[in-house]
């Protein structure tokens, strides 16, 4: 469950998130940004999209996003989902996240398998993605 | 009271079951109903534990363990898997039901067919008077639900309910994820604790996601308009377990159609979601081939066709039917025979069924059918499966 890093440009460069998950549960996805100095500001959600899909969020501006945290929340119900393959279910979902903007340009991270947990009896998984923004001299 | 009632249903059940229990021997094959494991009931097998590894990993493991603990081909056993579960897919929530939620309709009527299951099994007999030699069955079944269509306003209202969760659970998640960030490092196990103690806080406690989740489970039961279901199954008899001595024994396709109208409004969704009676029409083909012998050098052969089908009321945990089925012998014209009995099933839960089966068998000496008998761990099957 670490934390990614994500290195940006020195320039006044825009930051732009995509989630895209893939599982035949009911999907929910919460992108929020924890700064520097504790506050956390909520960008977007994935309002009533059961895919838990965000395209092309707008982060932020290079400058403002240094050493912040990315905290992208996928939940995914599974109550359409037969109860005896919820785990097989959650072994099998996907997620991959796109950032664009910063030094190596499109750069996509994915779900780990210490990013997911298992809650309410299985019924609900809970992936978390946190990505750091920096840069190549702040780490 | 209650519990009084169940007990006595219970004990004239098991008396039943008690005083008929030579009589249900060879049920097996001659229920019309599509077989959950064909590769179980083409040997008229019914295993009391069917290992389902749930990943491709463990399905490998009990197949190694089988091969490595027995000498000669494993005996006895039981394993069903669903292949669809193992693999990573592409699927979303609304392909996965075939479901097109801009038009709000079902573009895929197949979607179901990828739930198709395989079953194999083996059962070992050692000699006896009937039995004269000893011998392992081996079998290999699969089950598909081909064809499943769905009425609109089921995939409407599907469509409402599964974006009203996906709505609910953004609405709810932010504030509890804000709550563990501000208090915890993210990624930590604290931060998990957090996450799963104020979500499921969260979650349970909001009626409208209580309500929509069960709505949703609700809609996912209401049966389809029509269904196809398609089963088929090989078995050998392998002859003091060796591989040379074998033998084809049984081998079977079933084919079951079925068409449900309630007995309700089918263009109230409130109504359909309350209903629990039923008018169910089914049809069934099946093929049966069967090599018997009583020494294992001589084999005598049977091929049978069976058509058939059911009308059934079902009126929540009672239903009433009649089946009629017409058996054509290959081999022999005027063996030709058929089969017609009423059929009584009570649900006391969704693991025990009171059943009781009357009228008259295929052949035409001692075929009177009068069966009572107690079925459990059918899990949450519908009366008519």
């Amino acid at each position: 469950m670490a934390t990614r890093v994500y290195f940006l440009k020195t320039t006044n460069s825009t930051i732009k998130l995509s989630v895209l998950p893939t599982t035949i549960g009911i999907a929910a996805t919460i992108v929020q940004l924890k700064k520097s100095g504790g506050s956390i500001i909520d960008l977007r959600d994935s309002v009533n999209d059961p895919n838990g899909i965000i395209d092309n969020l707008k982060v932020g501006k290079s400058t403002e996003l240094l050493n912040s945290v990315l905290v992208v929340t996928t939940v995914v119900n599974l109550v359409n989902v037969p109860k005896g393959q919820w785990d097989n279910t959650f072994e099998n979902i996907r997620i991959s996240y796109p950032l664009e903007g910063g030094i190596d340009g499109k750069q996509t991270f994915n779900l780990d398998n210490d990013d997911k947990i298992q809650i309410m009896k299985k019924q609900i998984i809970v992936c978390t993605k946190a990505i750091k923004f920096s840069t190549n001299e702040t780490v | 009271m209650k519990q009084y009632k169940t007990n006595i249903i219970l004990f004239i059940s098991i008396l039943f079951c008690v005083l008929n229990a030579h009589a249900q021997r060879e049920i097996e094959l001659k229920d019309l109903n599509i077989p959950n494991s064909p590769a179980f009931t083409i040997l008229d097998y019914s295993p009391a534990i069917i290992d389902k590894p749930g990943t491709a990993k463990a399905f490998s493991a009990n197949i190694v363990s089988l091969l490595s603990e027995s000498q000669g081909i494993p005996k006895n056993f039981a394993i069903e898997v669903a292949p669809f579960w193992f693999f990573k897919n592409n699927l979303t929530v609304f392909r996965y039901h075939g479901i097109n939620p801009t038009t709000r309709t079902q573009n895929n009527i197949f979607a179901n067919a990828r739930n198709f299951s395989l079953s194999v099994g083996s059962v070992y007999k050692d000699s006896t008077k009937e039995h004269p030699y000893n011998a392992n069955y081996l079998s290999l079944g699969a089950r598909i639900s081909l064809i499943k269509i769905v009425r609109s306003p089921v995939i409407n209202e599907t469509v409402n309910s599964i974006t009203a969760i996906a709505g609910r659970m953004t609405q709810l998640t932010p504030g509890v994820t804000r709550g563990c960030l501000g208090s915890h490092t993210v990624n930590t196990p604290i931060y998990s604790d957090c996450i799963e103690r104020e979500l499921t806080t969260a979650f349970n406690g909001d009626q409208e996601m209580v309500l929509q989740e069960k709505r949703l489970s609700k809609l996912l039961e209401i049966k389809p308009l029509f269904q196809l279901d398609i089963a088929a199954a090989g078995s050998w008899a392998y002859k003091d377990n060796t591989l040379e001595n074998n033998h084809t024994y049984r081998t079977g396709i079933w084919t079951t159609m079925e068409f449900s109208l309630p007995l309700s409004s089918t263009t109230n969704i409130e109504e359909m979601l309350e209903n629990k009676n039923y008018i169910n029409l089914y049809g069934t083909l099946r093929y049966i081939k069967q090599d018997s012998t009583i020494d294992f050098k001589t084999f005598g052969q049977q091929k049978f066709l069976d058509i058939g089908g059911r009308f059934e009321l079902e009126f929540d945990k009672l239903s009433l039917s009649f089946e009629t089925v017409h058996r054509f012998d290959q081999a022999n014209v005027e063996l030709n025979t058929s089969r017609n009995v009423g059929i009584l099933q009570y649900r006391i839960n969704d693991q025990l069924f009171l059943s009781g089966t009357f009228g008259k068998n295929f052949g035409s000496v001692k075929n009177l059918v009068a069966l009572f008998g107690i079925n459990w761990g059918f899990g949450k099957q519908s009366l008519a499966e």
